[in-house]
């Protein structure tokens, strides 16, 4: 049950961001197409005790209300009054000598945005991880890791330049101070008064305490990153260059900084899960890879069979198959030269056509000069009178159309010849079926 | 996550991330040693396939081919003496032509003079055809036509172009005659592979 829990529990992760008087809390959840935001939700909180206790209550109702499973993860985001951040500046003293408590009684996490020899040291007291612990495990979450709030500027800090930089993070009526150096690296988080004059004075003396003064005369501006709500107030600070951050919804912020890959305090190292993955995804790969394989030996000696059994089964049928071939090629021949010698045996139409002519030609003194004759035309040319030509038209040719003019061609045009006329052949009239009719009219038409 | 990935890196270095990599490649190694030549067998087994079929519908149809082949055979050996089919189409051509010259002089046309000589291939035959020009009397050109009709080797007259024109050696008229005459080519080939299938067939089982 634990481990379906644990399984289920790896859909959902919750991401809890705590200031001295709010608290906001982020419900991300794993789909199909990656993690998304499914619930987010901010709260008020009293200032003194009752702070943990309503963070506690909070963070129970919503777990609930969210049908968190059992064993999700959950990452704290913490301001500098739970979580500090210790820079040496410059320095050669490693910033671990200077921790305000011993350092059994502390977990501490180096600063590892940028490569630094001596980075800044994240630090939190043990009662407060124990606090933490204990309100996670009370809502049926499982304490992951835990960040600083100046670690959620360090990706949008990167367009400033300038050996400091400056964020002004407010919300609400709460402000916070964040001071990172020009690669990035925390070197103060602190909360903030409130904005005004000791606001300002506050800045500054932390800037000098890091070896930075601001006066604003002949020295660059210290670049500042400030919400549009602040704009107003900041932008008459001397010495100071203010810049709007975008509007991003703190929910959304929230959520980009846990897609990121900045690291903080690890509770409980999640990056076993990841390992285990690789390795079942490896073996699933193999496992695959193995059956796939198996599939194409198996297909292969079923292929060795068939073309075996092919080759020796076209052997086989080679002889009758070359022997078809050849017969078909010389039919398909005979077949051709068949059809052809019928084509050109019933091709007599050039000599019937002259035979026509000189069968229906009149008599003289009519007389046949010219005839030109092949398969489907007949011309010819005569001298006679227009009673010959008159006669041939109203006779005409037998077997052929009716007839029209002739251009009489040159070498006969000195003659002047009067018949000179043409024609085409009709086409073979198809034999009736049936020749009861079609007899008597024959015999009629011959008898005339 | 990103953070779980770096810190992978970290503790692990690259061979967490080398682990599927290898596999894959051990696989392929296997693939490659075990199944040489496994594209090349699918290859080879579609083509015989193909083969096959293509065989089996061949000799699907040989009843039918049997069939018209023996439809063909009475009509074909009758017709076969009678088609030019001489090693070349130019030497029937030729052939063609003296055959021509012969006959029109054996029917005592005069001036004969051939023109035009072109040869057609359709398929494995060539059509022949040759003009003529010549002079007669009306009386030879049916004596001509019977004359094609009994000629040893097909040949017709296609085209025929008659004209009256004066006899100056008779002081009288004679026809001047400009036919077309058309004949076949059979490639011998033919008849050569048309003894090897006969033989062929005979011997099948």
């Amino acid at each position: 049950m634990s481990q379906r829990n644990s399984f289920r529990g790896r859909k959902h992760q919750i991401v809890l961001s705590l200031t001295p008087c709010g608290l906001g809390l982020l419900h991300l959840q794993r789909g199909w197409l990656g993690w998304h935001h499914a619930h987010s939700e901010t709260f008020e909180l009293p200032v003194g005790e009752a702070s943990l206790q309503q963070v506690a209550l909070h963070l129970r109702r919503c777990v609930t209300a969210w049908e968190i499973p059992a064993g999700t993860r959950i990452f704290w985001v913490l301001a500098a009054d739970i979580l500090g951040v210790i820079a040496v500046a410059g320095g050669t003293v490693p910033a671990a000598s200077i921790l305000p408590f011993a350092p059994a009684d502390m977990r501490t996490q180096p600063d590892q945005f940028a490569t630094n020899q001596n980075p800044s040291l994240l630090w939190i007291h043990k009662d407060w991880l124990a606090e933490i612990e204990r309100i996670s495990e009370q809502a049926g979450l499982a304490l992951t890791e835990i960040f600083a709030r100046a670690q959620v500027f360090q990706q949008l800090i990167k367009r400033l330049k300038g050996a400091l930089k400056v964020v002004l993070d407010a919300r609400g009526s709460e402000c916070f101070l964040h001071i990172y150096a020009d690669n990035g690296m925390i070197l103060r988080s602190t909360v903030l008064s409130r904005l005004g004059d000791d606001a300002y004075a506050q800045v500054r003396a932390e800037l000098a305490a890091l070896g930075t003064s601001v006066s604003g005369e002949g020295e660059a501006p210290v670049p500042v990153l400030a919400p549009e709500t602040l704009l107003a107030e900041v932008g008459r600070w001397p010495g100071f260059a203010c810049q709007a951050q975008l509007p991003v919804a703190p929910m959304d912020l929230l959520g980009r900084f846990w897609r990121s890959d900045i690291e903080g305090i690890v509770v409980r190292p999640s990056h076993e899960d990841l390992i285990k993955q690789i390795q079942w995804f490896s073996v699933g790969l193999g496992a695959v890879g193995l059956v796939l394989l198996s599939l194409m030996f198996w297909h292969d000696n079923q292929l060795q069979q068939l073309i075996e059994s092919n080759a020796e089964q076209v052997r086989k049928e080679r002889p009758a198959v070359e022997a078809a071939k050849a017969l078909k090629l010389l039919t398909l021949d005979m077949a051709d030269a068949v059809q052809a010698a019928q084509v050109l045996r019933e091709n007599v139409g050039a000599v019937a056509g002259l035979a026509q002519v000189v069968n229906q030609f009149p008599p003289p003194p009519a007389r046949l000069l010219y005839v030109r004759s092949d398969e489907k035309t007949l011309a010819f040319v005569g001298s006679g009178n227009d009673a010959s030509v008159a006669g041939l038209r109203d006779k005409g040719i037998s077997g052929y159309a009716a007839l029209t003019d002739f251009p009489v061609p040159e070498s006969l045009r000195e003659a002047a010849p009067v018949i000179h006329l043409q024609t085409t052949r009709l086409p073979a009239s198809p034999v009736p079926e049936s020749s009861g009719e079609a007899a008597p009219a024959a015999s009629s038409d011959s008898s005339k | 996550m990103k953070r779980d990935l770096k810190r992978v890196l970290r503790a692990h270095g690259i061979k967490m991330f080398a682990v599927p990599v290898v596999v894959v490649l051990l696989l392929a190694v296997v693939a490659d040693q075990r199944l040489d030549g496994y594209l090349e067998r699918r290859q080879e087994a579609a083509q015989l396939l193909m083969q096959l079929e293509s065989s089996r519908e061949v000799l699907a149809l040989n009843g039918k081919i049997e069939r018209r082949h023996q439809e063909l055979t009475p009509e074909y050996s009758t017709l076969l003496p009678l088609l030019h089919s001489d090693p070349q189409v130019s030497l029937s051509m030729q052939a063609m032509q003296e055959q021509l010259r012969q006959l029109l002089q054996s029917l005592y046309f005069s001036d004969v003079e051939f023109f035009d000589a072109t040869d057609t291939a359709q398929g494995h035959y060539s059509r022949l055809v040759i003009g003529a020009r010549f002079h007669g009397v009306p009386q030879q050109l049916p004596r001509l036509q019977a004359a094609l009709a009994q000629a040893p080797k097909l040949v017709v007259m296609d085209r025929l172009e008659v004209r009256v024109v004066a006899d100056p050696v008779r002081s009288g008229q004679q026809l001047a005659v400009t036919a077309r005459f058309v004949g076949l080519h059979m490639q011998p080939s033919s008849e050569v592979a048309a003894a090897k299938a006969s033989s062929k067939l005979e011997t099948r089982p």
